[in-house]
């Protein structure tokens, strides 16, 4: 069902279709300007956030999409249903008997509730030839978490799986990233249990691992178990977070509380559905909008990425 | 006193303070960690109860120890007097927020939602009736009565819940009924399945699943009268309004010697209205509010905390052989572990005599008050004996200042109850940091000190990340914290404490402030009287500080003159991120 892949404009060709949402980060539209010229704008699919108009760059990309005749789905934050819904339609709309189906969708910006479903639903519409890959913009982060802005906690919300109706133990599955205010926020509100700590970074940026593990000392001398994985190894991070949950769930509940960097996020929130199991439930923390202050990611250059398939 | 952490000093071991968490406890550790305190024994009433406590005040603790299961295993002549009574029965029911987040979510009409908590409540309700059934046959010594009745039961408890027709359909034990419950829980499709496909006793009011077998089972378990039944129902304050109504109703109706405690967070009980619309529910009629906060300096908390550290460091240290009964023993204590005593081991004995620091006192007195001062014929009492915190207060943080080395002030065992608030996860946090600290350094004052004020500045700084109004909580009490902070340490020593009253204008009214005053309550953060905790906020509500405030404002953790704190605004502090323009955010 998944592999890594890596990321080549070659892979895209004209026909396939291509699926970004451009928010207030530059990163949002990176891979867009650099595929816009292979791909056929009919098999475009882009989203806006309807509060482009805020940030001026934003704006004027959003502007400058527009008068080259892309068609923008502008949508608000909390629109996931329809974003999906309009992902999923968009896929099936485009499978020909004739032909396989390629898709690439930048997830880069999208808020996780946008995402994080995808690859189950797609399994009901795939066919074993077809292919969609899910890229990741990286960005650049700041040199000391102390100066990573906070986003906060809204609320926790139930994204996925099922609670063992049995009086048991639970294990909390945490993601964790620069932001340990809201990893202590998390951890307030939830009041977790056995933690798991999980983190994620690319390997080639030991200062941020080095980072995170101070920021997260705390929490990380609470966990019971630590978990560090390659954010650019998805099929593995998949794989071992399968591995954990599949042992402890034999003793405990698992509830994962994805957080940190997408990919980690997106991995994570995909485990109750993969094992299909009662006692894993997956909870989304939503931002909190009054406290959340926008920072224009700009792109590293480096695209990660995987690629999903009937499976 | 010779300080007992030092033995752990390069121990690589797991940190026994490491989980916090009784949620996870199995009940053997919960059991064992158990501490009964004065309140617990009270609950076993017939009244229904809200718990209200702050996060980790040890409602937890205190509800699944009411489990006659638990009792049974606990060596103490109260618990033994209530076991052999069988006047009360407790179940444990959960509201875990992956289970109530699923039906808070989905867009579902009221009447739906609540009929499907209904149903899931039932399921819960009766799987914590089996386990404790299951238990209760144990103490049948006969194994062919126990198997004999267990089958009764089972098929007895099938017909009420299921509606089986046939008996040979009929669950013969309880596991078999267990596994019918689970099937029942699991299989319902909560959008698409129709609420007429949930067997009619578990939707039909909350805690059927209960009431529908109660009378059956104390007949065949020979019980003299009907027990009460306690239904613990923990963590409501995931409950969103519509469901706590669903709760309210149950207060409302006939008893049927069916009493509800249920624990959630202060202000997290929003509502009195019930499921039918001309009903409410009143507080001292149908229910009432029972405060489970402790206080830092009360018998229980000392006597828990002290417990609770022999206990960890007894059960989980591996290889190290350490005598510890009380806290005092693992951080050492300074003469009678007082302010006086850290002041003392700070400055010398020669500057920490009384004279020495009154004389420091006057010299920092305003001349008005230097002149009342030598106006009174005993000086000691209304004019030292007052300033004599905010003095220490004062000089610690000056020494703090000067660079050259931190004052072993925050430091001891009291000091580490009062950081806590009277609060055993708290507790347990801090101590998780300081044995972290012990197995690398030794666990001077300093040492100590250094950990605690890291540790009350954490604590503030995640005042941020709570839910909703975290960011306006975190602004306004570092403006409150701030402005009491100049008070003590301005010019002239003058009499100061961590109260304070909120002052009111146009721009800055009580209700819209409500919400993140809650919250700071909720977590900890403040402290206010219990009245206020009942009967809510209001313009002329008088406020504490928590100690671990007071510790990282460097405010001294006593009542005084309660400083009214004006111009607060509602604008948040803004964030102003120094760095180069590339970044990454996370969501």
């Amino acid at each position: 069902m998944f592999n890594n892949a890596i990321y080549d404009e070659t892979l895209l060709d004209g026909a396939d279709l291509f699926v970004c949402a451009i928010g207030y980060e530059a990163r949002s539209y990176y891979l867009f300007d650099r595929i816009k010229d292979r791909v056929e704008c009919s098999n475009i699919l882009l989203f806006v956030m309807d509060d482009y108009g805020k940030y001026e760059d934003t704006y004027k990309k959003v502007e400058e999409v527009k008068a080259n005749n892309y068609t923008v789905d502008v949508v608000k934050y909390q629109d996931g249903h329809y974003v999906t819904s309009r992902i999923l339609n968009a896929i099936s709309n485009r499978i020909l008997p004739t032909s396989n189906l390629s898709v690439h969708i930048d997830y880069s910006s999208m808020p996780r509730g946008w995402y994080a479903r995808l690859p189950i639903l797609l399994q009901g519409i795939l066919r074993e030839q077809d292919k969609v890959y899910f890229w990741y913009s990286e960005g650049n982060y700041p040199s000391r978490y102390e100066e990573y802005p906070t986003a906060g906690i809204e609320s926790i919300n139930h994204f996925s799986g099922k609670s063992s109706m049995k009086i048991r133990k639970r294990t909390h599955i945490i993601g964790i990233g620069y932001d340990i205010v809201r990893t202590q926020g998390i951890t307030s509100v939830l009041d977790p249990e056995c933690i798991v700590a999980c983190e994620a970074h690319d390997p080639t940026r030991q200062d941020i691992f080095d980072n995170v593990v101070e920021a997260n000392e705390q929490i990380l001398a609470q966990a019971q178990i630590r978990v560090f994985l390659d954010l650019s190894d998805f099929v593995f991070m998949i794989s071992k977070l399968r591995e954990i949950t599949n042992e402890l769930v034999m003793e405990a509940d698992v509830v994962l509380v994805p957080d940190g960097p997408k990919p980690l996020i997106f991995a994570m929130s995909l485990i109750p559905d993969l094992i299909d199991r009662k006692g894993i439930t997956c909870l989304h923390v939503v931002r909190n909008k009054d406290q959340f202050k926008p920072v224009n990611v700009v792109p590293s250059g480096k695209v990660i990425g995987f690629l999903t398939t009937k499976g | 006193m010779k300080r007992k952490a030092d033995s752990i000093l390069h121990y690589d071991g797991q940190n026994p303070f490491s989980d916090s968490q009784a949620r996870n406890f199995s009940d053997s550790k919960i059991i064992g960690e158990f501490y009964p305190t004065s309140c617990f024994w009270s609950l076993f009433n017939d009244q229904h109860e809200i718990l209200l406590g702050t996060r980790g005040s040890g409602k937890t603790f205190l509800l699944k120890m009411m489990r006659r299961s638990m009792l049974k295993r606990i060596h103490n002549p109260e618990a033994e007097e209530l076991v052999q009574k069988k006047e009360f029965v407790a179940l444990y029911v959960p509201m875990h927020l992956e289970f109530v987040s699923e039906l808070n979510d989905l867009e579902f009409r009221e009447d739906r939602q609540n009929t499907v908590f209904c149903f899931f409540f039932n399921c819960l309700l009766g799987e914590s009736l089996l386990s404790e059934l299951m238990d209760m046959l144990k103490e049948e010594p006969d194994e062919l009565k126990r198997i004999k009745l267990e089958l009764e039961l089972s098929r007895k408890i099938d017909l009420m819940w299921f509606g089986e027709k046939a008996v040979r359909d009929c669950a013969s034990t309880f596991d078999e009924l267990s596994e019918k419950l689970r099937q029942l829980y699991y299989n319902f499709d909560l959008i698409k399945d129709s609420l007429e496909e949930i067997p009619p006793t578990f939707r039909r009011q909350l805690g059927a699943s209960l009431i529908s077998v109660k009378t059956l089972i104390t007949n065949a378990l020979g019980f003299r009268e009907e027990p009460t039944w306690i239904i613990c129902v923990d963590e409501a304050e995931f409950l969103s309004e519509s469901l706590q109504k669903c709760i309210n109703s149950v207060f409302r109706a006939d008893s049927n010697r069916i009493a509800l405690k249920v624990a959630t967070l202060h202000y997290y009980h929003k509502t009195l209205d019930t499921v039918d619309p001309n009903t409410v529910v009143s507080m001292g009629n149908d229910f009432n509010y029972r405060i489970v906060d402790m206080k830092y300096d009360s018998t229980d908390f000392t006597k828990l905390t002290d417990a609770l550290c022999a206990h960890r460091l007894k059960t989980r240290l591996t290889a190290v052989d350490i005598d510890v009964q009380t806290l005092e023993d693992f951080l050492g204590k300074i003469g009678n572990d007082e302010l006086l005593d850290y002041y003392r081991a700070e400055m010398g004995e020669k500057e920490g005599t009384i004279e020495a620091i009154d004389a420091k006192i006057m010299l920092e007195l305003s001349p008005e008050r230097k002149n009342g001062a030598t106006n009174y014929s005993d000086t000691r009492k209304p004019v030292f004996d007052r300033l004599r915190p905010v003095f220490y207060v004062r000089e610690m943080l000056r020494r703090a200042n000067t660079g050259h080395s931190k004052p072993g002030w925050y430091a001891g065992a009291t000091m580490v109850r009062k950081i806590s608030q009277g609060n055993p996860r708290l507790y347990i946090q801090i101590m998780n940091s300081l044995f972290e600290k012990a197995k690398n350094a030794k666990l001077t004052p300093k040492a100590q000190h250094e950990t605690i004020l890291k540790f009350a500045g954490d604590f503030c700084k995640a005042t941020q990340a709570l839910e909703t109004y975290g960011p306006l909580a975190y602004s306004h009490l570092d403006k409150i914290g701030s402005y009491l902070k100049e008070q003590v340490h301005g010019e002239y020593l003058v009499p100061a404490g961590f109260d304070f009253k909120l002052g009111y204008t146009k721009g800055f009214q009580v209700q819209e402030n409500i919400g993140w005053l809650q919250k700071a309550i909720a977590y900890s953060r403040l402290v206010v009287a219990e009245e206020t905790l009942i009967n809510g906020i209001n313009k002329d509500t008088k406020y504490t500080l928590s100690n671990a405030y007071a510790a990282q404002y460097w405010i001294p953790m006593r009542s005084d003159t309660v400083k009214t704190v004006s111009k607060m605004g509602n604008r948040l502090n803004t964030y102003t991120v120094t760095t180069e323009k590339d970044q990454m955010s996370f969501f």
